[in-house]
Formats: C-alpha cells, sequence, structure tokens
C-alpha cells in the first residue's frame, strides 16, 4: 500500500499540523477508559494485595505478608493451583482436538457449509451462566438426563452424583467448558485454513504428495501460528474463568473445583479478605506476562 | 480445499456423518434446556419422556413472569447493554480514527495498550474494580455497571475499528480535506459509511458481552431493581429446592435474543470471532 503522500504545500502541511491536535483530542476518551478504569484499578490492585484489607476500613500495609501466606501456610490455594493447571490444560487439549476436527471437516467441500457452521458454533453465543445452568441440569443425580441414559442403557445400577465427588466434577466442569470453547478454536482455524491457497495443495498433489502429507507440510504449518494465538488466549481465559464453575459447582465438592478466581471471589466477597483475595489473583500475573510476550508480536505483525 | 484425494461416495458420507454428529453434540444441551422448560413441574423429573416431548406446557413461562421480576431483569440488561455499546462505539471509533489518521507522539504506545487492554482478564480486575467504584460510591448503582461494562466493551471495539480504519488509505482523508471537510466531517461523512459492517461487528460484540456478563453484576449489585437478567437467572440457585422449570425458561428467554442476533448477523459475529487470532 502506498505510504501517505508527504507533500510540502502548505495547504496540506496546515492540515496536517491542525489534524494531529485535533486526533490528540479525539483519543482522549479511550485514555480515560484506559488509565480510570484499567490502569488504576491494577495499580490499586497491587497495592491492596499487600494490605491486610477489609470493606469499610482502610487497610494496614503488610507487605509481602499475603504472599507469604499463600505460598507457606495456605494448603487450600496449593489444591486450587493444581485445579487451575488440570483445568485449563484439560480444557485447551480437548478444545482444540475438537475445534481442529470441526474445522477440517468443515473446510471439505460440503453443502450447507455456512448451516453447519451457523449451528456448531451454537454452545459459542449460550450465555456462559447459562451453560453453567444447563450442565449442572445435564448432570444432576437424579433428574439428569446423562444418568437417565446410564440407567436406560443398564451401563449402572446406581449412577454417580457426578458433581459431588472429586474428580467426577472435575471432568464435568471440563466438559462444559469444551463444549462451549471448541466453536472459537473451530472458526478461527477454519479461517486459517480458508486463507490457504488451493495451488499449494494442487502443486502438492501433482508431486504426489498423499493426504497425509498435504496435511504435515501444507496445512498444519499454515495454521500453527493461528492455533497458537488461540491456544494462548484460550489458555488466559480459561485461568480467569468464573461463572460456568460457580455456577455448576460453586467450587466444591471441598475445594476440588474451585480455581483462582472462584477462590478469589470466595476470599474476598464471602470472607472479606480483600487483601488477601487480590494477593490470589495478582499471584497469576507472571505468567500472564509470559503468554502477552508471546502474543503481542503476533497480534502486532502489521504494526509499522 | 479439500486434503482428501477425490472423494468416493462412502467418503462423502462420512464426512456429512461427522458434521452432524458434531451438530448434536452442539446442539442438544440446548435442546434439553428448551424441553426442560416445557415441563409441567409434575413432568420435570420424569425422566421417561426426557428425550421426546409428550406434554408441553408453558406454565413455567407463566411463573417467571408471574413470580419473578424477569421483566425487570430484561428491562435492566437490555438498557445497560445498549448504554455500554454505545459508549464504548463512540470511544473506539474515535480513537481508532485518531490512532490510524493522525500522526503525535505516543499514538503506539497506546495501540499496544489497546491489546494489553483487551487482554487482561476480568478475574484480575474484579476485585480491584470493586474497590475503586465503592470508593466513588458506584456500587449497585447502573452507572457503576456501566463503567465495569466498558473495561471490557471498549478495548474490544477500540481494537476491532483500529484495526478497520488501519486499511483505509490515508489519501480518502486528503481528498475529503481538500474538498473542504472539517476532521469531523471526514468522519462521518467518508470513513464511517464505509467502516458500518466493522461498527455492526463491534456493536453485535459489545451488546452481546454485556447481555451475558455476571460476574461484575454479581460482585456491583445487591438491590433487586438493578439485577440484571444472568444475576436474576443465578437467583434460581439460591431457592431451597431447584425449580428447575422456571430456571430453564429463564434460561431460554435469555438466549433467544442471542439466538436471533445470531441468526440474522452470522457474517459479522464470525468476522468478529475470527478477527483476534487470524490478524497477519
Amino acid at each position: 500500500m502506498p505510504r501517505r503522500v508527504r507533500s510540502d504545500t502548505p495547504l496540506l502541511r496546515s492540515i496536517h499540523f491542525e489534524q494531529s491536535t485535533f486526533g490528540v483530542f479525539l483519543v482522549i476518551p479511550l485514555i480515560v477508559v484506559l488509565l480510570g478504569l484499567l490502569l488504576y484499578p491494577m495499580i490499586s490492585s497491587v497495592l491492596v494485595s499487600l494490605q491486610a484489607k477489609v470493606i469499610g476500613s482502610p487497610g494496614r500495609y503488610v507487605g509481602l505478608g499475603n504472599y507469604v501466606e499463600l505460598l507457606t501456610k495456605d494448603r487450600v490455594f496449593l489444591e486450587v493451583f493444581v485445579n487451575t493447571v488440570i483445568y485449563a490444560v484439560a480444557s485447551v487439549v480437548f478444545k482444540l482436538i475438537l475445534g481442529f476436527a470441526a474445522a477440517i471437516f468443515l473446510n471439505e467441500r460440503v453443502r450447507g457449509q455456512n448451516v453447519f457452521r451457523g449451528w456448531i458454533l451454537l454452545p459459542w453465543i449460550i450465555p456462559t451462566l447459562v451453560v453453567g445452568l444447563m450442565f449442572r441440569w445435564m448432570f444432576d443425580q437424579t433428574g439428569g438426563v446423562l444418568n437417565f441414559l446410564i440407567l436406560k442403557m443398564g451401563l449402572m445400577k446406581i449412577p454417580p452424583a457426578w458433581l459431588a465427588e472429586n474428580w467426577l466434577a472435575k471432568g464435568a466442569v471440563i466438559f462444559a467448558n469444551v463444549w462451549r470453547g471448541f466453536p472459537f478454536f473451530m472458526i478461527t482455524i477454519l479461517a486459517g485454513l480458508q486463507s490457504i491457497s488451493p495451488e499449494l495443495y494442487e502443486a502438492a498433489a501433482m508431486d504426489g504428495a498423499r493426504g497425509g502429507q498435504r496435511m504435515r507440510f501444507i496445512t498444519i504449518p499454515a495454521v500453527r501460528s493461528v492455533i497458537l494465538v488461540v491456544i494462548i488466549l484460550s489458555i488466559i481465559w480459561t485461568f480467569n474463568d468464573f461463572e460456568l464453575l460457580w455456577v455448576m459447582t460453586g467450587g466444591g465438592p471441598s475445594y476440588s473445583t474451585h480455581i483462582f478466581v472462584t477462590y478469589a471471589y470466595q476470599l474476598s466477597f464471602e470472607g472479606s479478605r480483600f487483601g488477601y483475595a487480590s494477593a490470589v489473583s495478582l499471584i497469576t500475573t507472571p505468567l500472564l506476562v509470559i503468554f502477552i510476550l508471546l502474543l503481542l508480536p503476533r497480534l502486532m505483525r502489521d504494526e509499522e | 480445499m479439500s486434503i482428501i484425494d477425490r472423494r468416493s461416495p462412502a467418503q462423502t458420507a462420512g464426512v456429512y456423518v461427522i458434521l452432524v454428529a458434531f451438530c448434536i453434540f452442539a446442539a442438544f444441551p440446548v435442546y434439553w434446556v428448551v424441553l426442560t422448560s416445557l415441563k409441567s413441574a409434575r413432568d420435570v423429573f420424569k425422566t421417561a419422556e426426557i428425550l421426546i416431548p409428550v406434554r408441553l406446557n408453558l406454565s413455567n413461562y407463566a411463573t417467571v413472569f408471574k413470580q419473578y421480576q424477569i421483566a425487570r431483569w430484561i428491562e435492566v440488561s437490555t438498557i445497560l447493554a445498549l448504554v455500554s455499546t454505545f459508549f464504548a462505539l463512540i470511544v473506539g471509533i474515535l480513537a481508532g480514527y485518531s490512532l490510524t489518521h493522525f500522526r503525535y507522539r505516543g499514538r503506539h504506545v497506546l495501540a499496544v495498550a489497546i491489546i494489553l487492554s483487551y487482554i487482561i482478564p476480568k478475574g484480575l480486575l474484579f476485585i480491584p474494580l470493586f474497590l475503586v467504584l465503592n470508593q466513588l460510591g458506584l456500587v449497585d448503582t447502573f452507572l457503576g455497571l456501566v463503567f465495569a461494562h466498558e473495561t471490557f466493551s471498549v478495548p474490544f471495539c477500540t481494537w476491532l475499528l483500529y484495526g478497520y480504519f488501519k486499511t483505509l488509505p490515508k489519501e480518502l482523508v486528503d481528498s475529503g480535506r481538500i474538498d473542504g471537510c472539517s476532521p469531523l466531517g471526514v468522519l462521518t461523512k467518508i470513513l464511517l459509511p464505509l467502516a458500518a459492517p466493522s461498527v455492526a461487528t463491534a456493536a453485535i460484540f459489545a451488546f452481546t458481552t454485556s447481555w451475558n456478563e455476571f460476574l461484575y453484576a454479581a460482585t456491583l449489585i445487591t438491590s433487586s431493581r438493578l439485577k440484571t437478567l444472568p444475576l436474576g437467572i443465578a437467583g434460581f440457585l439460591r431457592a431451597d429446592s431447584y425449580n428447575w422449570g422456571p430456571m430453564m425458561a429463564a434460561a431460554v428467554i435469555a438466549i433467544i435474543p442471542m439466538l436471533v442476533l445470531f441468526v440474522l448477523l452470522q457474517r459479522y459475529v464470525v468476522q468478529g470471532l475470527t478477527i483476534g487470532a487470524v490478524k497477519g
């Protein structure tokens, strides 16, 4: 694309000068939002995490006390940490497998491609809160459809209480999260697949490359970057999931489906320990920074 | 483009079978919610007719409107989503225009800040946002909710529109200026008509995200007159025994506007979904 003509005619120069002042004026609302609603809260979050803070009274600085307690004394935190990693990794793996498979098959020449695509996107448009309720009801021990089918098919005499046993509950929330999230993987991977030039495949076919080889040497390299971005975004979002878990299990049984955010919510809004809860949610920041550093160059690639 | 060599009829059938299987997987839970919402209180736990509806009745929908304030929740959610989307669009359009068609120091920093603000997760923000809004006396107010929603609407709208404005040639602006348009006139008369599809995409995303939002509502709102639809629906869980029928009816009511938006505007939704990951 041609660069802007750098004209030295007085008219254009004056336009550009006037414009730059006006441009700053136009961006002020954005700056206000970024500083007031994002930067300021994040900074105050760091400060609050250094305090023993209860709502209604000023906090008392305790240095790194909250972090020390978190890492050395809080047994629940360790469990929450492990849960979060399991939840995020398992969810992303299954979302990737399902999303990739759906994208590959949608990318075949099929009739009604748009209908299939829209239909498979359905989970993504359901409000997360509703997804949580939906699966809570489906996994319900007595009225749930899952246990009905298990009984009907005679798989078990006494079907399990899915959301009341540690590992079953973990599996159930991961299942719900995968159901909700795989369409996002599908749609982005599909967009990546559709950007591959057909000539590449034709050339490969002429050279005698078989389906599997074309998948390995053309398809996967072409969508690798897209997949990486989706995986990182998904991990960030899954690490910070709240609605689904809160509605499906409330973090239980005991703490088996608590992750950072639900635990921080419980500590702050139910236990009124705002300083400690801030430390819990901030402890993931180093990881977040790594992910952001991985993401930024990919998202900014077309920047000057 | 197919990765399979010329497909045999069996392979073609296989592709369709797998796609249909995906469709069933995607739709079954939703079907199940709708079905539950149409069962009477006596039938909800009658699992024998679980898969195929036998007696349908609308009593759950009547219950939801009579015994719960769902009309009010819908009103709050609709106004909230409209207001926060409107402001996010204005901020995003002005900033997108400014960052791409004007030269001043710091605009590259702002471009990075937009992406960072888009990535910053709610899980990091909800506690400090509550504390800040609490200091300002905005907890449990409509304005406080709008502020909270701008934290995700503004970054998304700005990023999307910034990306679009960047593709518009600067000559458009220069020629408009020479023809006598003011800088604002260039935006409203020349650029915005071109950007309409992107503005639509941004609007749909901001609106749906607001409509579905739960965490901020749960932390900021306590009075019943300000309950959003998701917050109201979550309230069904607090009752002594869960009323699955009415709860699922309320869930269906929350789904319907999203479904309508999606069916009518699928093209824009798909565009918005892929914008983050496929760019570049």
